[in-house]
């Protein structure tokens, strides 16, 4: 059946709100921030003061790192917060919304931009709070310069995990399940995985910069091997094809 | 209230949801998944980065950890997501109600629990069967089924039992799943990044099985972990059934009305209190080592002069009792003596001057020392101390100092005799006795004076003059084999396991050359009425360590794999080393030449410890001297490059250039700042200036020097001053205009690290 054609965008936008409030405005997501800044407080306390391999604590590769531990955690929530897009009650009620003129793959475009919505006030909870520890300690505020590291060692992971777990919840809502161990497994082990494989960037971190740079004299510059710069392109390109995937209109 | 279900009914309604769990997708996968990392894991040492580890040989012991902690990890990610999918089944089916009213849904609960710990074990049993089948029949090699299997009991289904209990917990406590897992996956990064081995829940602290020592070193911090998080996971678990929601209500109501089963309280309480106890009476770990004390101060003015000790050693409870005699001659007016001990060792019986005084010991606070009362005015002081107990370790990795059934490892800073702090400016007399079960070889410093065989115990009494009090015992499986470098007498100690290998390399010609070019190029070994003993040691310390007239190297020198190939090149050791192929072997050579360094420098010269200057420099410089004159500067290149990129590497650092800042460092972090510091001035920064030295004098001339300087301070103190006049240079000569390292071979740089030895 055809739909009537839709103007309605500042309709979607009242929808969209109303869907980060409903994302957001709960006890689960209250916990889930709670124990999120609790670990990026002990990140910081315990692996960032250190510094990577000499660097100082608020150099480019240590925030990489600092990035790289929360990393998996902030994933994990991101799964969390797919997996309501997927739930049984959400199921339920889909067939009513479609019969709505929102399309489905306009549905899925408006969950995963409410996801992004609210994945993005998460992810910036532990970035403010290094920040805050940062200017503390360290009389740092040149924030600017974490730009490339956010990009490098966080975007990419988040844009990968939020399209497959869009893509593998379209398959089956209880796909998503297996997505949490794997998502720790790849963040918190490092058993030295190729670029292609190290999703969080933990296992490029592992290796001693210098000696997998090459750079064994002077300040050690944040220059990454070309590798890992493609495989990040992959990931966020692989991630925007599996959201694309998941918008699809299904044949049903 | 729901009635109870009756035990039978009980188990047949465990068995129907075992039957169920085993139907579920995720459990079968679950299931498949950890019986493949079980299998994966027995390439554990082909994924590690440790220099050590490189090409190991795979035996029945070195293969049997990595099965068991592969599979920890991925059977506690797996079973946590089973766990709680299962525990939310209810929940997502709004069947909980429905359920409340027709059972008791606590115990419905524990039964689940239980289901999934069946499944646990029934993967755990067929991961052990995986295991044998691949490691016998696939890469041949030995199955050792008390290793292996304890292996996967204690490590692989414990973890997997505590994820269980812990998610279960959990659950019953947030009553939703996203919370839960969160805080699991706190938990699991815990075991994951943390040092402490009482944390490492999942996987343990064991880095690796010795083949020839035996796990028990290891395996008894797998096993007190174990006990703590018995009671750990139990105790969430118990909380967690204290917070289980009751007919829809709030926590605060479903508290009260799961506290009137007076059981639920009491447990939780019994169990917390169990951890806490548990936890704070940790049995192997001292924390106030003095391997982490470099300040400690030698007084000057007390010499110690003789040492007499009786030991026995009993390896089956793994303690020894020992009484020392101790003589000093001090000047008048010094009322106390220093000793460094250990912690697990307790003072039965002292004695000053033949006089019991037990008001004279005080245990100085935050140390592992005691201090001791002596008559101000006596010139000479005799002490005599008993005392008995277990030793206890700085960490539950490379320790000092351990007594099992199948070896002995008892380095000096272990303090398994306590040591005086007194100045080391004449040579002490050393006498003394141990005593261990007869099928043990025994190797004792200076020369074996006598053996005892006597109720199925051996005791081998030794006799040793030295500048420094440092004795080492070391005991195991041992064959011996004798040579000569010159007039020197080598005794070789090695476990028959690693004969093939050691025979292969020819490893004694090695340690012949290494011996022939100190005696040619600095002079005599410096205790010629003792053999030089050269003694396999366990991986539990890995690198070496150097006292009087022994020299252990940890097991992987003598024990990698033949035909081996690192990086897709063969590193089949062709006696023409023209490449690098062979850079894990030329490491383990220039590791021995290091440690038999350490008997010119270091034993034989006192060299006194003043950042960079220590007997590390020069053991390192003349170990490459020696690696250039056997392997060519081609395959030597990358270890001044080596030097030089730590050094830079040190001088980048950020806490390096902004000192002031190191006082924003945690205690623990600036502590392990300052020892990698030193680490880098001692191995690194030391050896190069050296290099520099030669530079500016020329090879042959600077070994003149050096032969001199030994010749003139043996059995002496060497300060680094004394060292400079010596040479006719001073630190600013040294400093200036630094060696530039060859830059060839140092992409090789971190995969060689080498090893920090004591």
């Amino acid at each position: 059946m055809n739909k009537p054609s839709t103007n309605n965008f500042p309709n979607l936008l009242r929808v969209l709100k109303y869907e980060v409030l409903r994302l957001v405005y709960n006890k689960k997501y209250f916990y889930m921030v709670l124990i999120e800044s609790l670990f990026a407080c002990y990140i910081l306390t315990n692996f960032v003061f250190g510094g990577k391999d000499g660097t100082a604590p608020f150099s480019k590769w240590t925030y990489s790192e600092f990035l790289s531990l929360i990393g998996p955690l902030l994933s994990i929530i991101l799964v969390l917060l797919c997996m309501s897009v997927f739930s049984e009650k959400e199921v339920a009620v889909r067939n009513i919304i479609f019969s709505t003129p929102l399309s489905e793959p306009k549905y899925y475009l408006l969950k995963t931009s409410a996801i992004t919505a609210v994945f993005v006030l998460t992810a910036s909870l532990p970035i403010l709070l290094s920040f805050a520890y940062y200017a503390h300690y360290f009389n740092f505020y040149a924030y600017a310069e974490f730009t490339l590291p956010l990009l490098l060692f966080l975007l990419p992971s988040q844009i990968f995990v939020l399209g497959l777990a869009m893509a593998v919840g379209k398959v089956h809502s209880r796909l998503l399940y297996p997505l949490l161990p794997l998502v720790l497994f790849l963040g918190f082990f490092n058993p030295r995985l190729p670029a292609w494989f190290d999703l969080f960037g933990n296992n490029f971190l592992s290796w001693p910069l210098r000696w997998y740079l090459g750079i064994m004299e002077g300040p050690i510059p944040y220059i990454l091997p070309s590798e890992f710069l493609y495989s990040r392109l992959v990931f966020i390109f692989m991630g925007v094809i599996m959201f694309a995937f998941a918008c699809r209109r299904s044949k049903t | 209230m729901a009635n109870r279900i009756p035990f039978l009914s009980g188990f047949s309604f465990l068995f129907n949801e075992i039957r169920l769990i085993s139907r579920s997708k995720l459990a079968l996968m679950s299931i498949f998944l950890a019986v493949l990392a079980t299998v994966l894991g027995l390439k554990a040492i082909d994924y590690t980065n440790e220099r050590s580890l490189v090409g190991l040989a795979k035996t029945s012991f070195t293969v049997a950890l990595g099965p068991a902690q592969y599979a920890a990890i991925a059977g506690s990610l797996l079973f946590a997501v089973l766990t709680l999918m299962l525990l939310s089944k209810d929940h997502r089916n709004n069947s909980t109600s429905l359920l409340n009213t027709s059972c008791n849904y606590s115990q419905l609960l524990v039964f689940r629990t239980a289901a999934i710990l069946s499944i646990g074990i029934f993967t755990v049993v067929l991961g052990g069967i995986a295991l044998y089948a691949v490691q016998v029949f696939v890469l041949e090699i030995t199955f050792d089924p008390v290793v292996s299997l304890s292996s996967l009991l204690v490590i692989t289904l414990a973890g997997i039992f505590f994820t269980v209990l812990i998610c279960s917990g959990l659950y019953l406590i947030t009553e939703n799943l996203d919370i839960s897992f969160l805080a699991y996956s706190i938990l699991f990064f815990m075991s994951i990044g943390s040092s402490n081995y009482l944390l490492k829940w999942v996987q343990t602290s064991a880095v690796m099985y010795s083949d020839f020592g035996g796990i028990l070193p290891v395996f008894k911090f797998v096993l007190y972990n174990r006990l703590l998080w018995t009671f750990v996971s139990t105790g969430i678990f118990a909380v967690g059934l204290l917070c289980r929601r009751r007919y829809e209500s709030n926590l605060s109501l479903s508290l009260k009305l799961n506290a009137k089963q007076l059981w639920i309280p009491v447990l939780v309480l019994l169990l917390l209190g169990a951890s806490l106890f548990v936890y704070i009476n940790e049995p192997y770990i001292n924390r106030n080592d003095s391997v982490f004390k470099t300040e400690l101060k030698a007084n000057e003015n007390v010499k110690l002069t003789h040492v007499s000790s009786n030991v026995q050693l009993f390896p089956v409870n793994q303690n020894l009792s020992a009484r020392v005699l101790y003589e000093f001659e001090k000047e008048s007016g010094i009322e106390y003596i220093d000793f460094i001990t250990n912690s697990g060792l307790h003072i039965k019986k002292f004695t000053v001057n033949g006089v019991e005084a037990p008001n004279s010991l005080k245990r100085i606070k935050g140390t592992d020392r005691v201090r001791l009362e002596v008559p101000a005015e006596s010139r000479n002081v005799t002490i005599d101390i008993s005392y008995a107990g277990r030793l206890k370790y700085p960490s539950s990795i490379g320790f000092p100092g351990y007594i099992s059934k199948e070896s002995i490892y008892l380095l000096e800073n272990s303090h398994w005799i306590f040591e005086p702090l007194t100045g080391s400016q004449d040579m002490i007399e050393i006498k003394g006795s141990v005593t261990a079960p007869k099928n043990l070889v025994m190797v004792v410093p200076g020369e074996l004076t006598g053996v005892l065989e006597e109720h199925g115990r051996k005791t081998w009494e030794y006799s040793a003059l030295s500048n420094d009090f440092s004795p080492g015992v070391f005991a195991g499986n041992y064959e011996v084999k004798k040579m000569l470098a010159g007039s020197t007498e080598i005794e070789f100690y090695y476990s028959p396991k690693h004969r093939a290998y050691i025979e292969a390399l020819g490893i004694e010609n090695y340690l012949i050359n290494i011996v022939s070019y100190y005696e040619k190029n600095i002079g005599v070994y410096p205790y010629q009425e003792y053999p030089l003993k050269i003694v396999e040691s366990s991986i539990y310390k890995t690198g070496g360590h150097s006292t009087l007239n022994i020299v252990t190297v940890s097991e992987y020198v003598f024990n990698r794999e033949l035909g081996r190939e690192i990086g897709g090149d063969s590193d089949s050791f062709s006696p023409d080393l023209t490449s690098l192929k062979d850079i894990t072997f030329v490491g383990d050579m220039d590791l021995l030449a290091h440690e038999i360094a350490h008997q010119w420098w270091g034993t034989g010269v006192f060299v006194e410890e003043n950042p960079p200057w220590s007997s590390e420099g020069l053991a390192d410089y003349l170990a490459y001297k020696y690696i250039t004159e056997e392997f060519g500067s081609y395959a030597s290149a990358y270890i001044p490059a080596m030097w030089k990129g730590r050094v830079d590497s040190m001088e980048n650092s950020y806490y390096y250039a902004n000192p002031k800042m190191l006082e924003n460092l945690p205690e623990k972090q600036r502590q392990k700042y300052e020892m990698e510091t030193r680490k880098i001035e001692l191995y690194s920064q030391m050896p190069m200036l050296l290099l520099r030295a030669e530079e500016l004098l020329g090879e042959d001339s600077f070994f003149i020097k050096l032969s001199d300087i030994y010749m003139d301070y043996r059995f002496k103190s060497l300060s680094y001053e004394e060292f400079l006049s010596s040479i006719g240079l001073s630190e600013a000569d040294l400093d200036e205009n630094p060696v530039k390292g060859k830059e060839t071979g140092t992409e090789e740089t971190a995969e060689r690290e080498a090893v920090f030895d004591e």
